[in-house]
């Protein structure tokens, strides 16, 4: 427990470094933003005040000067009031709450069944050393992760979509579906969604196999396995329960960084597709320059990332005894 | 004669005549490197008869753990087992199929590894290993396999609470009781013990051989304990054998391989271990270090650190051979004094 | 090795002691392991197959005058043709021969990866075995600062940062690139430079009066070549990585000429709904080249320095050259 809290004082400390930076960011770069929002936005801007207000609050301005503009800043942010994303009209806030459950749905599926066939199949590779799985599965995955998620999801798409027609590729669902908590809606949005998390599958999965086996080769050598076999366990039962089991931790701890990286991933893939998530928001978005939005997804994602390490902190603490008494 | 699915347990022969429980002949096991392979175990052959304790002593890399775990084929790939043979009670033990050799290890032959704390399964508790245990041989309920954890566990002198504790919440020296009452739990008729007491002080070694020897009597089983450290083997065991360069040299009773050594490592051996009585004398090492297995001494593999080495013994390898009561030596010129 | 001798050493007649054979003394590995990874690496069938493939991609990037007649940067060809003799990897819709952007793409692509992982690797070198030989409070807080780097997702904040300046050429791409991508890296050699940070020769050194830096990097970081060789490797493919993703999503210098904007233009200008995959496909195809190549080499280092994961091939290997056939028993 102490190890999980311990846990939960770093993400603490690492969100405010995230705010912090966010913070930072426009007033630390050359050349100011604000001054680049004005000379491409001019109109929309003098005509209503209250933005060039927010604007300058959030970017930074020579009016307030940083040592007042922090706080205000963090009191913005506790209260939820991330601005107004002036090239769409509307609340940051709404704006975010209309994609974040696409890409959670996306990365949700995706990521966990890469996870669950690449730790399977490294689990696999590793048993049986020069066999079937370890000579055809491995190669194949980890050449498919040298390949960017941008180039799969172009291939995915023009192959797999365009000419062979197998799968939708764009959006989260059809143009004409009715959108609702209804049967054919989810139908609908599982269907878009296959090629995306394919792509993902492809170019996350070798990288949880390769670290996956390489711990299990290592922990095949140690004495408990022999132990086991020594005790008559069936092969089955040694791989999975003493073998397995230990192994996973280690690409377990691994995941703080590949969660980072995979949201890369996740932007490319939703960007390819055309996929309604905080991926394609953030691309637009940044290329608009509608920093308010910018600056909220930047800071939304690293919170993602913390509640997903947190989440495998939990799960940790499960699988390893060991940790429950430290 | 091997445990079939049925029959719980391999019938015990009784008395009489002295047939070998385990016979172990010509044993070749190599590993392969860069350019060829090396024989960590070349030609060894020993034989165990039920219920007598035999010692297998010599350094570090000389082979006695690679025999050990080529009993119950588990030897950690690459190495291979490439030659000879290994019949328990006459039934060749290489060549079980799978299924059978499951049911063979540990209800005939169980092992006991150096390192308790690693030979526990670090996420599963006590008594789940246990369990598991139990039920790759037998069919017996969850309850009935608890109950009788508990009992081996006392058997060794552990609370049987401790079953639901995980291996790291327990101390060294129980880790290794637990490890020995999991040995014990099948009732094996031959005990490997592979220098299960190296990683302890002292003073828990001690208990542990009086344990061992206490159990050994109670329930009769053979036991092959490895080590390094002859001292020990002297005051426990029946006969001792001693290898080098994946060779045995040495096989005698305990007493007389004591009072006379016959081949010179054993003699080098005898004086490396300095006396806590009698008159103080010179330390002597054996010079030199064990050869590389890549590219073993010709003829026989000590000459080059033997005191008592001849030309001939750089042409002609000495053989395994009997030389007075019970014992055997591959030397040309044992027993010697240099 | 003597049994006992333990430190009974009055009056001992001399004993001579060969030296094992693997225990050199690690200073004068440094002197004498150089050449010798090298050599591994190619005597490795996957590293050796890596090593090919990256001088194959570098030296057509050096070469490319050699190799096209054609300029990157101008059109001068027929819009939208499919690959053919005079144009291997096809035209753009604007008349773009793509062979030649291809080529002269990868001196920028490549070269702003290589920039952006000195300087994280350089960063990365430097934190990492500063904490682990500071310890204390340097090591905590330069821990904390890796951990929080680590859970920042890098492309978000790579656009976050190129969308405020305005557009990025190369070399800002190669500096944000570099100073957002240490992290990882400073966290392993941080590792690895701690459990070194003990041994022996370290302790040796300190107690000789070696300087700390002269210890960090005279006897430490020598010592950690390899892991520093596959870090580096790592670090290069993820800012190519990086680099063309920048540029993909529009946040490049789109009339820079490199792999990444080749694929910008692909996807924008709806080359897919025309049929026209050589548009993407051949850059794309450069891009995941490359980082194949690297990962082979890596898959060579890793090899090379864990032997448990590789006498399994010089033994399948043997074994298929049939000289070690005899009937034995399964183990």
């Amino acid at each position: 427990m102490r190890f999980l809290l311990r846990r939960l004082v770093f993400y603490v400390i690492a969100l405010w470094a995230a705010i912090t930076l966010n913070f930072l960011l426009p007033r630390l770069m050359p050349g100011s933003p604000l001054d680049g929002l004005i000379a491409n936005y001019g109109e929309q801007i003098r005509s209503n005040p209250q933005i060039l207000q927010q604007l300058k609050a959030s970017l930074g301005s020579a009016d307030e000067p940083i040592w007042q503009a922090y706080p205000h800043y963090l009191r913005d942010i506790a209260t939820g009031d991330f601005g107004v994303s002036f090239a769409k009209q509307a609340p940051v806030g709404v704006i975010i709450g209309n994609s974040l459950p696409w890409s959670i749905f996306l990365v949700g599926v995706g990521f966990l069944l890469s996870f669950v066939v690449g730790t399977t199949l490294g689990m696999l590779a590793a048993w049986r050393r020069g066999g079937i799985t370890d000579n055809v599965a491995t190669p194949l995955l980890m050449g498919l992760q040298s390949f960017p998620a941008f180039f799969l999801s172009l291939v995915a798409v023009y192959f797999l979509g365009l000419k062979l027609g197998w799968f939708p590729i764009q959006h989260a669902y059809s143009n004409d579906a009715d959108i609702g908590p209804n049967l054919g809606f989810f139908a609908d949005a599982i269907r878009h969604a296959q090629l995306p998390v394919l792509v993902i599958i492809a170019i996350s999965a070798g990288g949880w196999l390769l670290g996956m086996r390489n711990v299990m080769i290592t922990t095949i050598g140690e004495d408990y396995v022999a132990f086991a076999h020594a005790k008559g366990l069936s092969d089955r039962r040694v791989m999975t329960q003493y073998a397995a089991r230990n192994a996973i931790l280690p690409p377990l701890t691994g995941f703080a960084s590949f969660f980072a990286s995979a949201v890369g991933g996740l932007i490319l893939v939703e960007v390819v597709f055309s996929y309604p998530g905080v991926g394609l928001t953030l691309q637009q978005a940044a290329l608009g320059h509608d920093y308010a939005v910018v600056q909220a997804l930047l800071l939304v994602l690293a919170i993602c990332v913390l509640v997903a390490n947190f989440i495998m902190d939990c799960l940790y603490v499960v699988l390893d005894p060991r940790v429950r008494s430290a | 004669m091997i445990v079939v699915d049925s029959e719980p347990e391999v019938p015990r022969s009784t008395g009489g005549a002295r047939e070998p429980l385990v016979e172990i002949d010509e044993l070749v096991v190599e590993y392969p490197v860069s350019g060829g392979s090396v024989r960590a175990v070349d030609a060894v052959s020993l034989a165990i008869y039920p219920g007598e304790i035999v010692g297998l002593a010599g350094e570090s890399g000389c082979g006695k753990s690679t025999v050990a775990h080529s009993l119950l084929r588990i030897l950690k790939p690459p190495g291979e087992i490439a030659g000879g043979r290994i019949l328990f009670r006459d039934q060749d033990v290489l060549s079980l199929p799978a299924s059978q050799l499951r049911k063979f290890r540990w209800r005939n032959v169980s092992i006991v590894f150096q390192s308790a704390m690693n030979s526990l399964n670090p996420v599963m508790r006590i008594g789940d290993q246990f369990i598991d245990m139990f039920k790759a041989h037998e069919r017996v309920r969850k309850s009935e396999a608890f109950g009788r954890s508990g009992e081996l566990m006392e058997l060794v002198g552990i609370d049987p609470a401790r079953l639901r504790a995980y291996p790291h919440e327990l101390s060294g020296g129980m880790r290794q009781r637990v490890v020995i009452a999991m040995a014990l739990a099948l009732n094996p008729e031959l005990l490997i013990m592979d220098e299960p007491t190296t990683a302890l002080d002292v003073v828990v070694q001690r208990e542990i051989l009086r344990e061992i020897e206490t159990l050994q009597r109670e329930l009769g089983f053979a036991v092959l304990f490895i080590t390094h450290d002859l001292s020990l083997l002297v005051e426990f065991s029946d006969r001792i054998a001693i290898m080098y360069a994946g060779k045995i040299v040495e096989l005698a009773p305990a007493r007389g391989l004591f009072e006379r050594p016959l081949h010179p490592y054993t003699v080098g051996l005898m004086q490396s271990f300095p006396p806590l009585a009698g008159e103080r004398r010179r330390l002597l090492g054996i010079p030199g270090s064990p050869p590389d297995l890549r590219a073993p001494p010709s003829g026989c593999r000590f000459h080059p650190r033997c005191p008592r080495a001849e030309k001939k013994c750089s042409i002609d390898e000495p053989r395994l051979v009997a030389h007075g009561a019970g014992e055997q030596v591959a030397c040309h010129f044992p027993g010697e004094v240099s | 090795m003597t049994i006992g001798a333990g430190d009974l050493t009055a009056g001992l007649e001399p004993v001579e002691l060969q030296p094992l054979p693997d225990a050199r003394a690690p200073r004068s590995r440094k002197r004498r392991r150089i050449p010798e990874p090298i050599r591994l690496l190619l005597a490795n069938p996957k590293s050796c197959f890596g090593i090919v493939l990256l001088c194959v991609i570098v030296l057509a990037a050096i070469a490319a005058p050699l190799l096209t007649g054609h300029v990157a940067n101008e059109p001068d060809a027929l819009p939208r043709q499919s690959p053919s003799w005079e144009y291997p990897f096809g035209t753009t819709d604007q008349g773009y021969d793509i062979f030649a952007q291809v080529l002269y793409g990868a001196r920028v692509s490549l070269g702003v990866a290589l920039v952006a992982s000195l300087i994280a690797m350089t960063i990365a070198i430097t934190l990492g075995l500063l904490a682990a030989y500071s310890g204390g409070w340097v090591d905590d807080s330069i821990v904390l600062l890796t951990n929080v780097f680590l859970v920042i997702p890098i492309l978000p904040l790579l656009i976050v940062i190129s969308s405020f300046l305005q557009g990025t050429g190369p070399t800002s791409m190669a500096l944000i690139i570099g100073l957002t991508s240490w992290a990882i890296e400073t966290r392993i050699l941080r590792g690895q430079a701690l459990s070194l940070r003990n041994r022996d020769f370290i302790l040796a050194a300190k107690v000789a009066g070696e300087s700390t830096p002269r210890v960090v990097f005279g006897e430490l970081m020598p010592n950690m070549l390899s892991r520093i060789a596959a870090g580096f490797a790592f670090v290069f493919v993820q800012a190519v990585f990086y680099e063309a993703a920048l540029e993909f999503l529009g946040f490049g210098d789109a009339n820079q000429v490199s792999w990444g904007t080749t694929l910008f233009w692909a996807t924008n200008n709806s080359t897919l709904l025309t049929g026209e995959w050589w548009h993407f496909v051949f850059p794309g195809v450069a891009i995941s080249l490359t980082i194949l190549a690297i990962v082979f080499i890596n898959y060579g280092i890793d090899e090379l320095s864990d032997p448990r994961l590789r006498r399994l091939e010089t033994r399948k290997r043997r074994r298929l050259l049939g000289m070690l056939w005899r009937p034995r028993a399964a183990t």
